[in-house]
């Protein structure tokens, strides 16, 4: 059990921390990508308007698409988007609520590629099984861990708490027990269809087959006979009084512009457990009703209660911040038990023989790229937001590459200088970083701090306020370390 | 020395057992690789005939939930498999053989 949680703990606990704190940050995936798209930001109008504006757009960007999908602006998404699909390929664009012009805005991932990354490793399907892989060693992790360590249950509920890496790992890890187990079920819940589709394709050839019958989706085959599609706006009365007035989130129109168009109205899913859109279905060219499906079969409810709890988007800011700081802390704990690993090795291995120190020297330098390597790509996935020219082909690409080159550059300087100067120098990288983003963000967009405080853009403000925040921390962990060790350095010489 | 080693890995139940004799071990290891294989396969297909009672979409979510079940034994015994395999490499040998045992029994049934 013991070396089982040391050895499994620390080659799946570098994964771990990345799919962690990547998996913490998309909690506010909306909110990031609010602050990524400053073009984006227009006054916000009423649903009909919206829905106006949107089909205006389709029709004049997309009249022959496959399928329109249209994100209308409810709860934490702002803005208004766009997006369809033609021949296997997707696009996407903002539009301007009132005028359905649309916006220039940047190209980026936003929020939504840390949502990706955390699950799939940016390389789908291989990244879902490697996470899936270390969501099992997480759980097999967490219960080796109360085996070995039963005592830190009582020490913690008794206010036995100490001040070193140990008990910040034992003393996290019992806090965000039920969180992380919770959190890492749910995860592995959700990779079912990839990682064990015996049962799927035994009943189903595909996974779409499936979606279509628990959904009830109405499916028709595909045409090429023009029709004129039933305006979208006249159709919301209709939808509201079946989903609820107010609560529409999405609307997704197949086969627009043909005899055999449907248009399906889908509720908000952030203000209940339960992640199913509930939706309305509608004949596209006549308008005429064709079915709602709001009530779901009691598996259906359990297994989809279990993705809502783990998007974590019902409950509103106080929920999103009970998960975002749960997460910290989870990633915290992971981060202490890495370098616990290491403290506690530090006076063995010096004794060992060239090859057993090398590996460790390599162990503790991969501690140092994953965790602050890990951070500082996060801030240069944000500068890259910032500092390439909007009219740039693959701009999004490109703010994902920054985010590996920046990363790949610190793992190199993780294995050329020293631990101690290492950690210390990369936690303050990712503070400066953090800490200049927000100055260099109004010189780049002239957002200016009182604008958007007199705005009323809350979103960007909040945003602006963690980078400030995150700065502050991690230089005063850098600062602390390099105080802790040019003390050791000097008790080391005094005792010498 | 090979037990003793064994005893400070996580698989523990089976040595508490049999901590006498390696060959019982080995033994108890042989037999549960089969065991395993085949109530997995009489479990899955069990599970799938449920189809007929509960319909395919609710059996399908029957499995999504207990599929993080199905993860943590999986790796668990992957993980056994390796280890033990690790402290006594002719383990290797005498699992590929089970496996072997159990895929054919899967196959040609």
């Amino acid at each position: 059990m013991r070396d089982f949680h040391t050895w499994g703990g620390l080659f799946f606990g570098w994964l771990l921390f990345i799919v962690f704190f990547t998996g913490t940050l998309s909690v506010f995936a909306p909110e990031i990508t609010y602050w990524m798209t400053p073009e984006a930001r227009v006054a916000a109008a009423n649903h009909g308007q919206a829905l106006q504006a949107a089909e205006k757009a389709l029709q004049e960007n997309a009249s022959d698409a496959d399928m329109w999908f249209v994100i209308l602006p409810q709860g934490r998404t702002k803005s208004l988007e766009i997006s369809w699909q033609k021949n296997g390929q997707k696009f996407e664009r903002y539009v301007h609520p009132e005028t359905g012009e649309t916006l220039n805005v940047r190209q980026t991932k936003g929020g939504e590629f840390f949502a990706e990354f955390h699950y799939q490793l940016h390389h789908e399907p291989l990244g879902i099984w490697i996470v899936s892989i270390a969501g099992g060693m997480m759980i097999m992790a967490i219960f080796s861990g109360i085996a070995i360590r039963k005592k830190v249950i009582f020490d913690f509920f008794s206010f036995r708490w100490r001040k070193n890496f140990f008990s910040i790992h034992t003393m996290s890890g019992v806090m965000t027990l039920p969180f992380v187990v919770i959190i890492t079920y749910t995860g592995l819940v959700m990779a079912f269809t990839e990682v064990m589709p015996v049962a799927l394709h035994t009943f189903y050839k595909n996974e779409g087959g499936f979606w279509t019958e628990f959904l009830q989706s109405v499916e028709r085959p595909k045409s090429q006979v023009w029709a004129k599609l039933y305006p979208l706006a006249e159709l919301l009365p209709v939808a509201e009084q079946e989903l609820g007035e107010g609560q529409l989130a999405f609307v997704q129109i197949k086969q627009p512009n043909t005899e055999n168009a449907v248009i399906h109205f889908m509720r908000r899913v952030d203000d209940r457990m339960l992640a199913i859109t509930d939706r309305a279905s509608f004949d596209g060219v006549t308008g005429q009703w064709l079915i709602t499906k709001n009530t779901w079969d009691t598996q259906a409810v359990i297994v989809r209660s279990m993705v809502g709890l783990h998007i974590a988007k019902f409950g509103g800011y106080p929920m999103a911040w009970g998960y975002f700081l749960f997460g910290l802390i989870s990633s915290g704990m992971i981060a202490t038990g890495l370098v616990f690993f290491t403290i506690k090795r530090r006076l063995v291995y010096e004794r060992a023989s060239a090859g057993t120190q090398n590996f460790f020297k390599k162990v503790e330098s991969f501690n140092i790229a994953v965790v602050c390597g890990c951070i500082v790509a996060v801030s240069a996935y944000f500068w890259a937001n910032r500092l390439l020219p909007l009219s740039l082909n693959g701009r999004e690409d490109m703010e994902v590459g920054i985010f590996f080159l920046a990363w790949g550059i610190m793992i190199c300087h993780a294995f050329r200088r020293s631990v101690k100067v290492a950690w210390v120098e990369q936690l303050k990288i990712s503070a400066t970083l953090f800490f200049i983003l927000p100055f260099f963000s109004v010189w780049k967009t002239s957002e200016k701090f009182w604008y958007l405080l007199s705005t009323g853009e809350w979103m960007s403000i909040a945003v602006e306020l963690v980078f400030f925040l995150a700065a502050i921390i991690l230089w005063a962990a850098a600062h602390k370390l390099n105080k802790q060790w040019k003390l050791n350095h000097k008790n080391e010489f005094l005792s010498e | 020395m090979q037990i003793k080693k064994i005893k400070t890995e996580w698989v523990c139940v089976e040595e508490l057992l049999f901590h006498t004799s390696p060959v019982l071990v080995m033994l108890m290891r042989f037999l549960a690789a089969i065991a395993g294989g085949i109530s997995l396969t009489y479990f899955m297909e069990k599970i799938l005939s449920l189809a007929n009672l509960f319909g395919a979409l609710e059996t399908i979510f029957l499995c999504e939930w207990l599929a993080p079940i199905f993860y943590v034994f999986g790796l668990w015994y992957a993980f056994s498999v390796v280890n033990v395999a690790l402290v006594w490499r002719n383990f290797l040998f005498v699992t590929l053989v089970s496996r072997l045992i159990v895929g054919g029994f899967y196959l040609f049934q």
